[in-house]
């Protein structure tokens, strides 16, 4: 790769690699693991960048590697070393409003019981702020499935967490 | 009640200390860009193969341990060797180990020399930027630096994360270590799976020698780091098929006792007022290869206030086409020539990068990218001046100075 390219790879790296690691987090659970694969996916990217230009563009495209490279590993399904229920279990124990590590436990169990697909619609919907349609190109699927796993995936976290999660039907159909 | 994505937020509110960095993004980025390269050619440049050479490198004073002393390393003879395509000597100029205040000081100049590679390459890119130098050939990558980071870089970028401990092996009296205590760990350990860490010595100077394997465990990686002289650090990193043997090879065949000029395979006659060379980057492709053509070089000139052109053969950036990119993306071939400069029908890009384009310049993939106040007129007229030579396989045929008439 040429000086300058590398150069502005090494910019969106630092730019972007912590968020990236922290949506590979929330998809697998595991620090560790986002680490070593947004890794590699930064390592793909970089045998890419030439081809790519445009910022936003090279977003959606990382995070496609990280889901997929997820998927390829098994990680989505096995978050935590643990595999996806069909039903759900009892929900993680209610900590107080100022408890801020049970809280993030509490978010991060809540995430762990859901499907693998239902999590990653609802993490790029609501937490990358991803139209339906591009989480959709990101998941590979129909919008209307899209909106099937938010509408489930949602449903499923207010089980859990109860009246910690306000999020209208309305945006998730959006 | 809190909304989804403040509760997601706060959910990864404690995320340790990042260990992706740009250092081992673009660390493992070359690793890989290395790999892919080196397979694509490993058949043809198995034939390049000499058996030996390392033992006659290391005969003629090489070692890059000190320049002359061996290196502290197992035998090597009868480890297969691959030449390294080299840069025109720079007569009468002193090496690295002569002159260590030199070392990137000059974008025209490689104050070192490698004479062979234990991995099979397609060609070597020389680089040169503030302070430090820097070789690439297959999987071998060595780097001359003033600074002590540069080189740790290297040698093994993860190594960045690791922490000091006592036992660290560090020359006395570096005082790039001072402040920085990331970047050597305590002897035998690290703290990431499949990785080693063990002192060793160059030329009788200390040294530390790590080593990972690389994910799917097909390769090994080597990184040594020394400091053969004060005021010069020299971080090599290896990868390997086989054994650690082959990077004691390398080291036999480093010189840094030997300057190289930067030469690119084409001349700038005319140049915006005020520019100069600001940095070059040569590639040299192994000559024999019936399939390889040239290799990417380039020349950065600009008055070193931000007005900048870079000039680049053999690979271009296509300009921004507008579509969105995916697992599947494939560029878009060019648009069609817009300009006409000297006879050649040229594309002209406004949009990033802006600059001239062309996949066929004479039969040679071309680029010349501006930045700061440089436009298309300064891009026309380094254009315009740009001579290419005749052959780009081999240097010794480059023009000596890449710019002027």
């Amino acid at each position: 790769m040429r000086v300058e390219a590398e150069r502005e790879y090494g910019d969106y790296v630092e730019a972007r690699a912590a968020r990236l690691v922290r949506f590979a987090y929330l998809l697998c659970g595991d620090w560790h693991r986002a680490e070593d694969t947004v890794q590699n996916a930064l390592t793909k990217l970089y045998l890419a960048w030439p081809r790519l230009t445009r910022t936003t563009a090279v977003d959606a495209y990382v995070r496609r590697i990280v889901l997929r490279v997820l998927a390829d590993e098994g990680r989505l399904a096995r978050f935590r070393r643990e595999r996806p229920h069909d039903t759900l279990p009892e929900p993680p124990a209610a900590p107080d409003a100022t408890d801020t590590l049970g809280e993030r436990i509490a978010v991060i169990e809540a995430l762990r019981l859901l499907p693998p697909r239902q999590r990653a619609a609802v993490v790029l919907r609501f937490w990358e702020d991803q139209s339906i349609e591009q989480v959709a190109e990101a998941l590979g699927c129909s919008i209307g499935t899209v909106k099937s796993q938010t509408t489930r995936g949602l449903q499923a976290l207010r089980g859990l967490l109860g009246d910690r999660v306000s999020v209208s039907s309305e945006r998730s159909e959006r | 009640m809190t909304g989804l994505n403040e509760l997601l937020e706060r959910a990864v509110g404690d995320q340790p200390a990042l260990s992706v960095t740009r250092e081992t993004a673009v660390a493992a980025g070359r690793r890989a860009a290395r790999r892919r390269r080196t397979l694509a050619v490993g058949t043809c440049a198995g034939v390049l193969a000499v058996a030996g050479v390392a033992t006659v490198a290391l005969g003629a004073g090489g070692g890059g341990g000190g320049g002359r002393a061996p290196a502290g390393g197992p035998n090597t003879m009868g480890l297969p060797v691959y030449p390294v395509p080299a840069l025109p000597a720079a007569a009468g100029v002193p090496g690295a180990l002569q002159r260590p205040d030199l070392v990137g000081s000059d974008p025209l100049l490689s104050h070192f020399t490698v004479d062979t590679s234990a991995w099979p390459l397609s060609e070597a890119t020389y680089m040169s930027s503030d302070g430090s130098e820097t070789v690439s050939a297959g999987g071998l990558t060595i780097t001359v630096s003033r600074t002590r980071d540069a080189a740790s870089l290297a040698a093994n970028p993860e190594l960045t994360q690791l922490s000091a401990s006592p036992g660290s092996v560090v020359p006395n009296g570096d005082p790039g270590t001072t402040g920085d205590p990331g970047l050597i760990g305590s002897p035998g350990t690290t703290d990431q799976p499949g990785k080693t860490e063990k002192p060793t010595t160059v030329g009788g100077r200390p040294a530390t020698l790590t080593t990972r394997t690389e994910t799917g465990g097909k390769y090994r990686h080597y990184g040594l780091l020394w400091q053969p002289v004060d005021g010069l650090w020299v971080g090599m990193s290896v990868e390997s098929a086989t054994a650690e043997a082959e990077l004691w090879s390398d080291v036999d065949a480093l010189h840094l006792d030997r300057t190289g000029r930067c030469v690119v395979p084409f001349r700038l006659t005319d140049l915006p007022a005020g520019a100069k060379v600001l940095g070059c980057v040569a590639g040299v492709p192994v000559p024999g290869q019936a399939d390889v053509k040239f290799a990417f070089s380039s020349l950065l000139v600009g008055d070193g206030r931000g007005d900048q052109a870079s000039v680049s053969i053999g690979e271009i950036t296509r300009p921004d086409t507008g579509g969105d990119v995916g697992p599947n993306y494939s560029p878009a071939p060019l648009p069609p020539p817009n300009r006409t400069v000297n006879g050649h029908p040229i594309f002209w890009s406004s949009s990033r990068p802006m600059g001239f384009i062309s996949d066929d310049f004479d039969g040679v993939p071309l680029s010349i990218d501006v930045r700061g106040s440089y436009r298309e007129p300064q891009a026309t007229q380094i254009l315009a001046g740009l001579k290419l030579s005749a052959n780009l396989i081999d240097p010794k045929t480059w023009p000596s100075d890449p710019i002027g008439r």
